[in-house]
């Protein structure tokens, strides 16, 4: 009978395929065990690194320590993982101290080198810390990394210049928050919120007015961390005009104020659950008692949200009491409605 | 009569070939692209993350069936999670034992009145109880569905938020795995999904369900599931994750756009393996209709999980796995070759067929039929050598390129001692323990082949593993009583591995 594996070729390969992937095996455990003890001398030596690096930035918090160690190149990383989490979970004039220990340790330099040099994870590391130093001699090297590919570098890069320049920073990055859509709205928050309200409003209630139909819901829910005069203007003019369903739930997140109440009792009729969803939302901020028949109405509706969030805005308007919501719970004609308003009761109860 | 024992072996070396050519094709997309990830998750893991009311807020859904031994410590462990805004719904999916009552004194529950919306399937809701002291905490309590996925899809139904994670009421979560997992959806609105790794908790030190201590147990049979795991998670997932055709995101560790979810009618009820059925159904359904979406595995999001003990437990475990498997990539069987997701349905797909499904049948083939070969004389003594020096020469260079590549980005076990241990295992799991498995799988297949069902009522779980798994590692002592005569299908509560 004659068997494939019995070929001298197939034999050989099979053979020396073995012996090669052996080899190859013994190969990688030998560079296991040594990335092994590399990474213990790494970690025991970073170890004692943070443990007489720590105490002295905590002292230099009180005034820069008359002398300071050298850092090594080797501990550069350590150094500044440690330095910028400090930065990370300190008040704002101890902050100011970690950067004088950082200029009288030419950190800015070391920065800046690692930022030309390093790969992303001394590039990310280096926009931070420069970020932190609030050091203009970056500024065109960050700006740089504004239009990098790679979101982390992009991202951080931003909020490094507006720790640098707040107003500059929002200048360049306002229109590039509507030109990338990869940009987390969350992260771009973050940064904004490191602006303050000042000096974002007034660039984001403009470009909201003047953005596309697509890009402007995005900059509404932004608006939320513009002053309230500012933002509700502009809100005001979109929900009045646009009927877009993003842009119209988006405003109606943020709105704050009693002059629209109109505006937001006419979208409780709307035929998309979601602007329904927003407006009982919103009713339940700035609704007053005269609502209150719009809203036990709302608490049948077909969506279970929009139910859920007209029970609570029923609870909230300012008359409201347990008494008078359990007394519309029962005398409801409407099963879910009845069910949704107990379980609103229980919430408030549970939260009390 | 000759030909066709020329075709079959030929099969089976092509079968082979094309297997481990696979194989090498993951493992080194894994060794470039794993390092490059992590380095670009330094800021993200070594500084502290503010905390804002835009960060996506998530609901994590709690399977609970017969949990009373594990229950309190899983819940406490989750509510020390490092996340901003989060709620836990503990379904409790009709337990026989008290984990509703141990709950509801753990926890203060008191029960709402029941206003969930239904837009999945599953057995009726009883009650909703809610945590008078920990306002993120409600528990559902259900009719017994029978499944895993009958108790996730009424957590689905009572959670508040849009992106959802169900876990199993034995898994332990690192704090900053929710952190992790929410990244992707943060980075690129069209992520529906993203998994974690599944860590080995069998020998490491918990207390109140957190992990004090990584240690290695003693026991050879977990000591070769940890680097099944290895294999698993970090160059098959990385490597298929890469190319965008994640076929598996963990029942474990998975978070999902629960929208997404409903629109392809929650987790199936007719299979055990509801986790990897759901993923196929996504990429179905998405590769349908057209639609642009992402399925993101995040190797740095972690949890731990405990794994059988014993060759007895094992073997049910396998079988129901590969049955499973079997059975989710019949249902959406319409991915092999899909139009519309040629990556999909050209590559990954028939290889998860071909490979990972119908590769036990042959991989058992091979064995039995080298071994009466060379018994019956029709294979040389230097073929045979040379093939079982061949299996064993990639099997262990596969093993140990996924120790290099855990030591390279995680460096978990820290001792080296650890370390001679793993690469032992790693060297004698290719002597036994894999043929072993490959018999398991093998009755697997044959079992969906022929539609035997494992009755949940006759095939009882191994009380040892419950036992053995909530051993408390610091003082050695059982933490409680054990449930007997739990069904294997609750045991599929338990994670599945694939490559």
């Amino acid at each position: 009978m004659e068997f494939v594996t019995n070929s001298e070729f197939i034999i050989g390969l099979a053979w020396w395929t073995g012996v090669v992937s052996l080899l190859l095996s013994l190969l990688l455990i030998l560079d296991t065990f040594l990335l092994h003890s590399q990474i213990v001398t790494r970690s025991k030596r970073a170890e004692r690194f943070r443990a007489k690096w720590q105490p002295l930035l905590f002292e230099s918090l009180g005034g820069l320590p008359e002398k300071l160690p050298q850092i090594k190149h080797r501990d550069e990383s350590t150094f500044l993982t440690l330095w910028n989490y400090l930065q990370e979970s300190l008040r704002a004039e101890a902050k100011d101290e970690l950067n004088k220990l950082a200029y009288s340790m030419s950190i800015d330099s070391v920065a800046i080198r690692r930022l030309d040099e390093g790969n992303v994870n001394d590039q990310l590391l280096a926009i931070n810390t420069l970020g932190w130093l609030q050091e203009p001699r970056a500024w065109n090297r960050l700006e740089k990394f504004l239009y990098s590919d790679d979101t982390r570098l992009a991202l951080l890069a931003a909020k490094a210049l507006i720790r640098i320049d707040a107003e500059r920073a929002i200048a360049i990055l306002v229109p590039l928050l509507i030109q990338r859509d990869s940009w987390s709205v969350t992260v771009i928050a973050d940064m904004l919120r490191v602006a303050g309200a000042d000096i974002i409003s007034e660039p984001l209630a403009r470009a909201a007015l003047e953005s596309p139909a697509e890009d402007a819901p995005r900059l509404i829910r932004l608006l939320a961390l513009a002053h309230p005069g500012v933002a509700i203007p502009v809100v005001r003019k979109l929900i009045g005009r646009i009927s877009e369903m993003e842009i119209v739930s988006a405003c109606l997140h943020i709105l704050q104020d009693t002059e629209e109440l109109d505006t937001v009792r006419r979208l409780l009729q709307d035929e998309r659950w979601q602007v329904r969803l927003q407006a009982a939302a919103c009713l339940g901020r700035i609704g007053t008692e005269e609502d209150q028949p719009l809203l036990i109405e709302m608490t049948g509706d077909l969506e279970w949200w929009v139910r859920y969030r007209s029970a609570q805005a029923l609870a909230n308007l300012p008359s409201m009491n347990s008494e008078r919501l359990v007394e519309i719970a029962e005398n409801h004609p409407d099963n879910y409605a009845r069910d949704i308003i107990r379980q609103v009761i229980t919430e408030r109860q549970v939260a009390e | 009569m000759l030909n066709y024992v020329l075709i079959i072996q030929w099969i089976c070396l092509l079968f082979f070939i094309g297997i481990n050519l696979g194989y090498f094709f993951l493992m080194i997309i894994a060794l470039f692209a794993l390092p490059r990830y992590l380095e670009r998750q330094v800021l993200l893991r070594d500084l502290p993350q503010p905390h804002t009311d835009f960060r996506l807020p998530i609901s994590l859904i709690v399977a609970a069936f017969n949990e009373e031994a594990f229950i309190v410590p899983s819940v406490r462990s989750l509510l020390q999670l490092d996340y901003s805004e989060y709620e836990i719904v503990v379904v409790n999916d009709g337990s026989k034992d008290d984990t509703l009552e141990i709950l509801k004194k753990e926890f203060s529950l008191v029960q709402q009145p029941v206003a969930i919306r239904q837009r999945l399937k599953h057995r009726p809701v009883r009650g909703v109880y809610q945590s008078t002291v920990y306002p993120q905490l409600r528990v559902i309590d259900k009719e017994n569905g029978g499944c895993k996925a009958d108790a996730l899809n009424a957590g689905i139904d009572a959670s508040l938020y849009s992106l959802i994670c169900p876990l199993d009421a034995d898994t332990v979560l690192n704090r900053d795995a929710p952190l992790l997992l929410v990244q992707p959806f943060l980075e690129d609105p069209r992520t529906i999904a993203a998994g974690g790794s599944v860590r080995i908790v069998n020998g490491c030190e918990l207390s109140e369900g957190v992990i004090q201590n990584v240690r290695l147990p003693n026991n050879p049979l977990v000591l070769f599931q940890i680097i099944e795991y290895l294999r698993a998670f970090l160059f098959a997932r990385v490597g298929w994750s890469v190319i965008d055709t994640l076929p598996i995101v963990s029942g474990a560790l998975g978070l999902f756009h629960k929208e997404s979810v409903i629109a392809i009618g929650g987790y199936n009820l007719e299979t055990h393996g509801e986790d990897i059925e759901l993923i196929l159904h996504l990429h179905l359904h998405f590769s349908s209709e057209e639609k642009p979406y992402r399925i993101a595995y995040i190797p740095d999001a972690v949890c731990w999980t405990e794994v059988p003990e014993t060759f007895k437990v094992l073997r049910r475990q396998r079988i129901v796995w590969h049955r499973s498997f079997m059975e989710s990539m019949w249902i959406n069987r319409r991915l092999l070759f899909h139009p519309k997701n040629r990556v999909m349905g050209l590559v990954c797909m028939p290889f998860q067929f071909v490979f990972e499904g119908l590769g036990p049948m042959v991989e058992v083939f091979g064995y039995v039929a080298t071994v009466i070969c060379y018994v019956l004389g029709f294979l040389s003594t230097e073929a045979f050598v040379s093939f079982l020096l061949l299996a064993t020469g990639l099997g262990l260079l596969l093993s140990i390129t996924s120790l290099l590549l855990e030591e390279m980005v995680f460096h978990t076990y820290r001792n080296t001692r650890n370390l001679f241990v793993l690469i032992a295992a790693a060297v004698f799991e290719n002597l036994g323990y894999r043929q072993l498995t490959a018999f398991w799988r093998f009755e697997g297949l044959l079992q969906w082949i022929f539609s035997i069902e494992t009755k949940r009522d006759v095939v009882t779980r191994n009380a040892t593993l419950q036992t053995e798994k909530q051993t408390d590692a610091a003082t050695g002592k059982t933490l409680s009583p054990a449930p007997v005569n739990q069904d294997v299908t609750s045991k599929s509560y338990k994670e599945k591995i694939t490559t």
